[in-house]
């Protein structure tokens, strides 16, 4: 019944857009590490637009059904059982695992109001309709070696392999429980000012967008492994501090200078919380703790140039410092009451070669300097290449 | 590393090309999907897809624009390993019928990177946009991994491990060499990457729907070149091969009835081809194998399509199609022994495919096997059904 449901929903989606076609966008390729080095891809995300006339005149008005689906890595933060922060103390075993994910957004989306581009809204409102798929495995290399034979799910003892936690209920991972597959729908609604004038390699101005995602329990077609709300708000900044443009193709520069600070503040309330939802991302391996305020910042200076041939292809190098605290709450607590605050930070460089915004060549070197629940500081460094557009 | 600075390298070579020229436009594409491991989104979404970009600029002057492409896919499923060959001598089962055979489901997840640049040379006589004659330079890198079934780490599930025993050491044979298999070998993490050169020959209409009758001559000759020092012997020698194929296909239009708007009501074509393809060299990576592993194979098709009147929209319409396929397949053993071999299989079938508005295809094929050759098939029919969702923009 249930996949009859999506069936019909998908042939009534597609059904509505009969007569004109429609444009496709592909917004993100991401790599995962244990995957060929995180050469090649492990996930996309991409968008179908459908035509629309403008509703209102010059202002852009636009219905469009985006998807994004592959495999990821994650992390186990919290003890199953009782929701419990696994610190580094209280876990002897592998955390990561692997989520193969498939998320859907049906939305729509009108501006309102003129800015400096005549592209771009000032102001745009949007309500979307989402459902996501997970199922969880353990890591890629589980089962590959002698070493290998621990994982997050299970354990081997005396050549048997038996669950680490047997418990059916996980309150500290609610889309884990049972099979470790869910499906939950959820209602989101938002808005965009956008003030921000984003040249590629120049960017002036403030962007501010916040929206709200509902996803209770009884949400229609969902397995009940999540009930949340979230209040989600960025602020971005930006400055171009000096820039040198080319004499002969003045869209182009040789070299610019820009100083970005986004910061994220999310609200998060429920009594399940699936990952995807939780916490909030810096560099490195610790994410801020799953609370029910979660504040992250990234202040960066960009030096980018020179554009060679084309606006998207330039070498840049970044420097960055990310901090992160989570207050208030712990989630997925179950009836136990845990109120912290933890901060997290970090820095490093990033030097990378943008060829044509699809190919990016980088090396990378962070330092996390407070990891959270005293996790040890710890250096890292990365060196490939990635697609993505 | 080196498989890193192998796509590093070939990666920036080809982006050389486009980097030159003055303007280009881009578009993007997505087509085939799959819906992975324990059917994740109920079957029906995407868990594999392939998507790319493409660039038309201009490069050689006095011809029309040289395309650009870069595709990429993944796909996280199951493979079976085939069971009828040795895993040792890569002797087929019907040339001895005592085989050391291997059998088994594995989690297979694998990504490809394929890259081409295609310049088109003169003008083509039924499409007044086409060129006569296309040649296209290309690299295809592909990445694999063969790991044990997901479902195993599921909560009651006791069956035991393929590839490994309760201590993680190898089981046999897979601690030992697989030259019939050898991206079962070792890790199992598998890099392998090859270079390609088309040459095509454009006597034909442009159908830009598919729902115009096809009508004309095309030849493709192509040659595929994956030797091991192309950075193909990373983790043991996954790939030293070539391939030559020629294809010619023949189309004639027998009528077509349009709607006032333009449209079709109905249109019928026949069509003719021949493929041959011979794939050499010590070894052939998993995704490159002939059928049935002999290494030439000649097949002739004969078919007759009928589309549908299109509806709603241009892009909207059914076909049937009928098919008559001979293949005969011949020589040694791809990864297997230089003993010749042949076989002969000839099928029929019926397709029928509903188009709507560009990107969603059902599906439906039955078919009926005469011959299967010296493999030991009997005659048989069989039928399958697909959606798929294919967009180009």
């Amino acid at each position: 019944m249930r996949k009859l449901c999506v069936f019909l929903l998908l042939m009534l989606f597609s059904f509505s857009l009969y007569a004109i076609g429609f444009g496709y966008h592909v917004f993100e390729v991401r790599t995962e590490p244990e995957f060929s080095e995180g050469v090649f891809p492990t996930s996309v995300m991409y968008q179908f637009n459908f035509p629309m006339p403008d509703f209102i005149d010059g202002r852009r008005t636009v219905l469009a059904f985006r998807l994004d689906n592959g495999l990821m890595y994650r992390y186990l933060r919290q003890h199953p059982d009782d929701g419990s922060i696994l610190a580094r103390s209280s876990y002897t075993f592998p955390r990561e695992y692997t989520v193969l994910f498939d998320e859907f957004n049906l939305f729509f989306a009108q501006g309102f109001g003129q800015t400096r581009e005549e592209e771009k809204d000032f102001f745009t409102a949007f309500l979307s309709i989402d459902g996501r798929f997970e199922n969880a495995y353990e890591r890629l290399f589980w089962l590959t070696g002698p070493g290998e034979m621990e994982g997050v799910f299970n354990t081997f003892e005396d050549g048997i392999k038996t669950d680490r936690f047997p418990s059916s209920s996980w309150i500290g991972a609610p889309e884990l429980s049972g099979s470790r597959s869910m499906f939950q729908t959820s209602v989101t609604t938002g808005f965009i000012l956008d003030w921000l004038d984003d040249e590629v390699t120049r960017r002036d101005g403030v962007r501010f967008g916040s929206y709200l995602r509902l996803s209770p329990e009884w949400m229609p077609l969902s397995t009940g492994s999540a009930s949340f709300l979230v209040s989600w708000n960025e602020l971005e900044l930006s400055k171009t501090l000096y820039t040198a443009q080319q004499s002969r193709r003045s869209e182009l520069s040789w070299f610019s200078v820009v100083l970005d600070d986004k910061i994220t503040y999310r609200y998060i309330y429920g009594d399940k919380v699936p990952a995807y939802i939780q916490g909030g991302d810096i560099w490195g391996r610790g994410d801020v703790p799953n609370t029910a305020h979660v504040i992250t910042n990234r202040l960066s200076l960009s030096i980018y140039g020179p554009q060679i041939n084309s606006r998207d292809s330039y070498p840049t190098i970044t420097f960055f410092w990310d901090f992160g605290v989570g207050l208030g709450r712990v989630l997925n607590r179950g009836s136990v009451t845990e109120n912290i605050a933890e901060t997290v930070g970090s820095y490093g460089i990033k030097a990378e070669f943008l060829v044509f915004g699809i190919i990016e060549l980088y090396y990378e070197i962070g330092c996390s300097y407070d990891g959270a629940f005293s996790e040890g500081s710890y250096v890292e460094q990365k060196f490939g290449v990635t697609v993505g557009i | 590393m080196q498989r890193r600075l192998a796509a590093i390298a070939i990666v920036l070579v080809l982006l050389l090309f486009p980097a030159a020229a003055d303007s280009y436009s881009l578009s993007a594409y997505i087509s085939g999907v799959s819906s992975g491991v324990d059917n994740i989104g109920f079957g029906l979404f995407p868990i594999g897809t392939t998507f790319g970009f493409e660039r038309l600029f201009a490069l050689v002057p006095g011809q029309r624009d040289a395309e650009f492409q870069f595709e990429m896919s993944f796909a996280f499923n199951n493979s079976t390993i085939d069971e009828r060959f040795d895993y040792v001598t890569g002797m087929p089962i019907w040339m001895d019928e005592d085989i050391s055979a291997l059998s088994g489901t594995y989690f297979n997840p694998r990504a490809y990177i394929d890259i081409y640049l295609d310049q088109g040379f003169g003008d083509n006589p039924l499409y007044d946009d086409g060129s006569l004659v296309n040649l296209r330079l290309g690299f295809n890198a592909r990445y694999s991994m063969a790991l044990e079934r997901v479902d195993l780490s599921k909560s009651g599930n006791s069956d035991p491990p393929l590839f490994v025993d309760d201590s993680g050491h190898l089981k046999p044979p897979f601690d030992g060499s697989l030259p019939a298999y050898p991206w079962l070998e070792g890790n199992r993490s598998v890099y392998t990457d090859y270079l390609y050169l088309d040459a095509y020959l454009n006597l034909d209409r442009d159908t830009p729907t598919d729902a115009e009758a096809e009508h004309g001559l095309g030849l493709d000759l192509s040659f595929v070149y994956g030797p091991k020092w192309l950075f193909n012997s990373i983790s043991g020698t996954q790939s030293d091969f070539w391939r030559f194929g020629i294809y010619l296909e023949e189309k004639m239009e027998l009528f077509t009835v349009y709607q006032d708007n333009g449209w079709n009501w109905v249109n019928m074509y026949v069509g003719h081809s021949n493929t041959f393809r011979y794939t050499g060299g010590a070894t052939v990576p998993v995704n490159m194998l002939p059928e049935d592993r002999l290494r030439a194979i000649l097949s002739d098709r004969i078919w007759i399509h009928f589309t549908a009147p299109q509806f709603l929209a241009g892009d909207c319409f059914a076909f049937i199609e009928l098919n008559l396929y001979n293949t005969l397949m011949f020589g040694g053993v791809a990864n297997g022994p230089s003993s010749f071999s042949i076989e002969l299989q000839s099928s029929f079938s019926a397709r029928i495919q509903v188009r709507l508005f560009g990107f969603i295809r059902l599906e439906y094929q039955v078919g009926y096997d005469f011959i299967r050759g010296i493999w030991p098939e009997y005659p048989d029919w069989w039928q399958n059904a697909a959606l798929s969702f294919y967009v180009s923009v």
